[in-house]
This record gives C-alpha cells, structure tokens and sequence, in this order.
C-alpha cells in the first residue's frame, strides 16, 4: 500500500514538474515519455526499494536483532537448525520474488496517476501522453526496471539479516544495529542504482 | 591436566579453552565432566561461567583450546560431528529463549532433532510434546496452544527445559536455570533439575549463581574466577575448602541468597 501510495505520488510530481519546465519550450507531449522513462528506470524501482528498507529491512533487522540478543538465534542452533537456512533464506527469497511484482506495479501506478495528472493540469489527452512515450521507448528499459529491482531485493535482505545476526547488547543494541542497517542499506540502494546507468545503459 | 571426578569416564572435556571478547573472560580453563553425574559450575558474574558452557556446542567459538563431547572433537572433527554432538545435548537457555512466534507446541517440536523428526508421525511427535510439557509439571491442555508471551516467567523456564529433554539428550546444559525466578519457583525448578536427572540417567552440566542449591544437587562442583578454574572437587570439599577467594565467594553468594529472600516476603 506504502509503495503504491508513493509511485502514485511519484507519477503526480513527475508529471506536475515536467509540465511547468517544458511550458511553451517543448512539445507537451514529450511529457509522456518523461513520466515513463523517469518512472521505470528510476523513481519505480528506488523507491520503492526504499520504502522496502523501512517497511521489511529495518523489521527482518530488529527481529533478527532481537532473537539474537534474547538467545533464540543460539537456541535454533542449539538444536542442530542452521540459522541461515531458517531465517536468511526464506526473507531473502521472498524479498526476491516480491521486489520485480512492486516495482512493476509501482511503474504501473507512477505512469498511470503521471498521465492522470498531465489530463488534468495540463490538458494533455492520455493519446498523446502515450505517443510521447512510444517515441523514446525501448523495451530494455522494463527488463532494466525489474534487473534493478532483483538486485536491490537481493542487497536489502542480505544486509538486514547479516546486521540482524550480528546484534550485540541488548534492546540499545537492536535499536542501535537497525539505525545502522537502515543507513547501510539505504546508501548501498543509492549506490547500486548509481552503478546501473554505466554499466547496462551504454 | 585435567581435573576430573571418579565417575565411568569423562563426557565433556574442556582443554585449555581461552576465550577473548574485548578482554580476556576465559585464560585456559581445563575441566572434565563425568557420565552420568551432576556439575555445577560456580563463579562471580562475568568470570566466563555461561561462555565456558556455550563453547560445549560451539554456540561461542573458543580463541583456542578444544572441547569434547563424548570423545569427539567440538571443533576439529567437522560439522557432521558438530551436529550429532548437537543432537546429544539439550541446553536450557538462563532467559528460556522460547521463539516468540511460535506456541508451545512448535517451540517443543523444534527441539526434536531433524533426523528423528523426520521418522515421526504428527501423532508421535504431539505425543512426545505432550509427554515431556507433564515431565516438566506443566498441564499440556492448557499450555500447548499458548504463545511464550502468554506464560510466565516459571513456566517458560519449564517449557525451555521441556524443548532441551525432548530430543532424547544424553547430557544437559543448564544456563544459570532459577535466575529470576521467586523461592517458590526456584525451589521447584531445583527439584525438576534433580529429579530430570534421575529420571532421564543424564549427565547434568549447571552453572548457577545458587551455591547451596548446586553444592545440594550436585555430585561435584567447580568455580571459576577471573577466567581461571580456582576450585575443582566435591560439594564437601568446597565448604571445607580454606582458598580465601572460594570462602569469600561462598559467604557473599550465601549473604545474598537471604537478602533475596528477606526482600521477596
């Protein structure tokens, strides 16, 4: 729902801010292929990876966090579980799964409510909107979009669960490793999303 | 040199296990547990008490040293020989340490080893859950469906010691078992500690802060100080002992017991 929210609102400001700058300059309808392009390259798939990091990392990191300080995590390996097989591996895998399903659905919403608010605001008919964006579209982008979107599924995880594992000092130190685990995975997103454009848009 | 009882032969052996976090909490310890008998493990807070006792199952890797268990090699033989020393021990945890998000039921089951799980029908598997929660005198009806947050703190003691018996263990651990609990409780669990023992032929490995509940139950004790074994013999021998530092800590910890006891009624 969070991730909806905020592609509906991404698609909005996107739309509203490209509209004023191309006032009178530009074509209106190269508006749609700035919605499009700026929403699944970009806005889609990192922020819903950031609201993911709040909404899943910093939980999978203080519950781990939390399981580790209050012994349980020792517990499961007390008898004979592997803790990377009970815990990592399934919030990992399904971080996997669901981070392509959101961004496709964030960029499905972003351009939906871009188009909306293009109508609205600056008379430009979803026609239009879409023969903007048909000009400059390639078919790579989406596969670019949902390789974003596979790569951050795997980084947020990963990081949540080994900061989690790795919890020391009570309930100050979960509180502690998650502020961490937050700030790492955040600019670990930034970072790798930093690195797509050089390496897969050339 | 090993310090060790007359029993039928040592079945956890610590050799010269040092361990460092920030500073040093354990600087050699060498110690040997016999089949079957009942060892306490006494010692100031932070002296290395509960470390030395996680080392028995690699749940803290010692700096260096070795361990083991039943003749195998803690940390040399491999991870096959890591998991069936696993599946012979069962560890009480001092906080029970119950996952949170499963019932007690499931937090029981979990401590089936996997390999016997496997061959267990649902029905079996009910039954030795339900078997071990009446061991550990907690009412199975009432108490299976529950989730930890829902018990007390006695009761979840007893359904941490219930999970530790349940995979059929040869030896226990018991990490610092009547920590928080009120003279009631503690008297009970004590009795539960001792009769599990009995019952069940196990060789019982406690670290406690209780000295005269452990020089009661137990067969032989030790005591640890500044990371260094300071005292190895029988209950007799340490009430006798003339080691100013095992005195000493013996009247302060006896000093306290009242005190808690004083403030509690």
């Amino acid at each position: 729902m969070i991730v909806l929210v905020a592609a509906a609102l991404i698609g909005v400001v996107t739309s509203q801010q490209g509209g004023y700058q191309m006032q009178s300059q530009i074509p209106l309808y190269v508006m749609g292929s700035v919605v499009v392009e700026s929403v699944i390259l970009e806005m889609g798939p990192v922020l819903t990876a950031i609201v993911m990091i709040g909404r899943v990392g910093a939980r999978i990191t203080a519950e781990l966090g939390t399981m580790k300080v209050s012994e349980q995590v020792d517990a499961l390996e007390s008898v004979g579980r592997d803790p990377i097989e009970v815990l990592a591996t399934p919030r990992v895998l399904a971080m996997i799964v669901s981070m392509p399903l959101l961004v496709s659905l964030a960029n499905l919403v972003g351009i939906t409510t871009g188009m909306v608010s293009a109508q609205w605001t600056l008379g430009l008919g979803s026609e239009t909107f879409f023969y903007g964006a048909r000009l400059f579209w390639h078919s790579y982008d989406m596969f670019y979009s949902l390789m974003k979107a596979l790569v951050f599924g795997v980084a947020i995880p990963v990081i949540a669960v080994h900061m989690g594992l790795r919890t020391t000092g009570g309930a100050e130190g979960v509180g502690r490793t998650t502020t961490h685990s937050v700030v790492f995975m955040t600019l670990t997103i930034l970072v790798l999303d930093a690195m797509f454009p050089p390496l897969f848009l050339n | 040199m090993f310090v060790s009882g007359n029993g039928s032969g040592p079945v956890i052996e610590y050799q010269n296990v040092f361990k460092a976090f920030d500073e040093p909490v354990l600087s050699g310890v060498t110690l040997s547990v016999e089949r079957g008998e009942m060892f306490a493990l006494f010692g100031p807070s932070g002296t290395g008490k509960s470390v030395l006792l996680k080392t028995t199952i690699a749940l803290v890797i010692p700096d260096r040293g070795d361990v083991t268990v039943a003749g195998e090699s803690v940390y040399f033989g491999g991870r096959d020989v890591l998991e069936r020393i696993r599946r012979k021990v069962g560890y009480v945890f001092q906080y029970a340490a119950l996952f949170d998000s499963l019932n007690v039921y499931e937090n029981v089951e979990i401590g089936i080893p996997e390999t016997i799980l496997r061959g267990m029908s649902q029905k079996e598997v009910a039954h030795r859950a339900w078997e071990v929660l009446e061991l550990v005198n907690l009412e199975p009806q009432q108490v299976l469906g529950m989730l930890p947050s829902e018990l007390s703190g006695g009761m979840k003691k007893r359904v941490g010691i219930a999970r530790a018996v349940a995979g059929h263990p040869e030896i226990l651990l018991w990490d610092e078992p009547i920590t928080g609990l009120d003279p009631v409780n503690t008297a009970a669990i004590e009795r539960l500690i001792k009769q599990l023992s009995d019952e069940l032929k196990v060789t019982s490995l406690l670290v406690t802060h209780d000295i005269e509940g452990g020089l009661d139950m137990c067969d032989r004790v030790a005591m640890l100080e500044g990371g260094r074994l300071r005292f190895c013999g029988s209950p007799e021998e340490f009430r006798m002992s003339n080691d100013p530092v095992v005195t000493a800590f013996g009247d302060r910890a006896a000093a306290q017991a009242a005190l808690d006891t004083l403030e509690i009624s």
